[in-house]
């Protein structure tokens, strides 16, 4: 199985989490695509479908309000989002963004004046103040200092 | 072959968004599959705006829904078929109204730049 076969495969199982109305509509070219598609633009997709799908379930599908149109009036106090379909886009989201948050974290991006702060135990056995560990401010730059 | 033609007032009032308009500019100019839009978008902007397949399905879904965009089946030498989708009327009439909007926008812009740039002088 090479790289391009594993990728389409993640990507099939993110459009899973379509809505079935929309998946079984557009799924099929949306996978069409992305095996049409260059490796630089693979960022892009998975991004790019992952925000749409979070939307898509927040939103909702218009391939079901098309078909529903010609005999459906939603009075103004019926919300046309119910529990149904709000929770699974809310745990969705809940997820993407606790993702995103565990990257940052593990990962964290440069700062942009190159001074990173670190909080560090300070051994007390090293002239510390006090006995007890304590957390001390350290400054790093990234770029020499004189 | 499955064609959706259907005025929509609501939608002549609003303003299109960006996605929106390129994918409608893209099928002004002939019938195109979803990649065929992809790339004739990523043409027509010189690269500066990237549509994914996620944003443009969502689009397409919301223009078909509304009418401004068609969808027809059309079959390969091979035997398969694939869906394509073309501008409706309401589609192109809409488009037209936007780029009028987009005109006025520049035209105001300009003589606002314009002062602008006496003022700075």
């Amino acid at each position: 199985m090479n790289i391009q076969s594993c990728v389409l495969y993640a990507y099939r199982l993110l459009l899973v989490l379509y809505p079935p109305s929309f998946r079984r509509r557009f799924a099929g070219e949306m996978l069409e695509l992305a095996a049409a598609a260059e490796p630089s633009e693979w960022p892009l997709i998975f991004g790019d479908t992952s925000v749409a799908i979070v939307r898509c379930w927040l939103e909702g599908t218009h391939s079901t309000a098309a078909l529903a149109e010609s005999n459906a009036y939603v009075p103004l106090r019926e919300s046309p989002i119910s529990a149904f379909v709000f929770l699974p886009g809310l745990v969705l989201s809940i997820v993407t963004i606790a993702g995103l948050s565990y990257v940052n974290y593990k990962w964290p991006p440069p700062c942009a004046n190159g001074v990173h702060v670190v909080m560090r135990d300070v051994d007390p056995s090293q002239g510390g103040p006090s006995q007890r560990p304590k957390l001390a401010r350290i400054a790093t730059a990234s770029s020499s200092t004189t | 072959m499955e064609v959706k033609d259907k005025d929509s007032e609501n939608e002549d009032d609003r303003p299109l968004s960006s996605a929106a308009l390129h994918i409608l500019l893209a099928l002004a100019e002939s019938d195109l599959h979803g990649y065929g839009i992809m790339q004739s978008v990523k043409r027509q902007s010189e690269g500066t705006f990237k549509l994914g397949p996620g944003t443009l399905y969502a689009n397409l879904d919301r223009l078909l829904a509304g009418g401004l965009v068609g969808e027809t089946e059309r079959k390969l030498k091979d035997g398969e078929s694939r869906r394509e989708y073309f501008l409706t009327s309401s589609g192109e009439r809409v488009l037209r109204l936007e780029v009028r909007r987009l005109r006025q926008v520049i035209n105001v812009a300009r003589t606002r730049l314009g002062k602008l740039g006496e003022r700075g002088a």
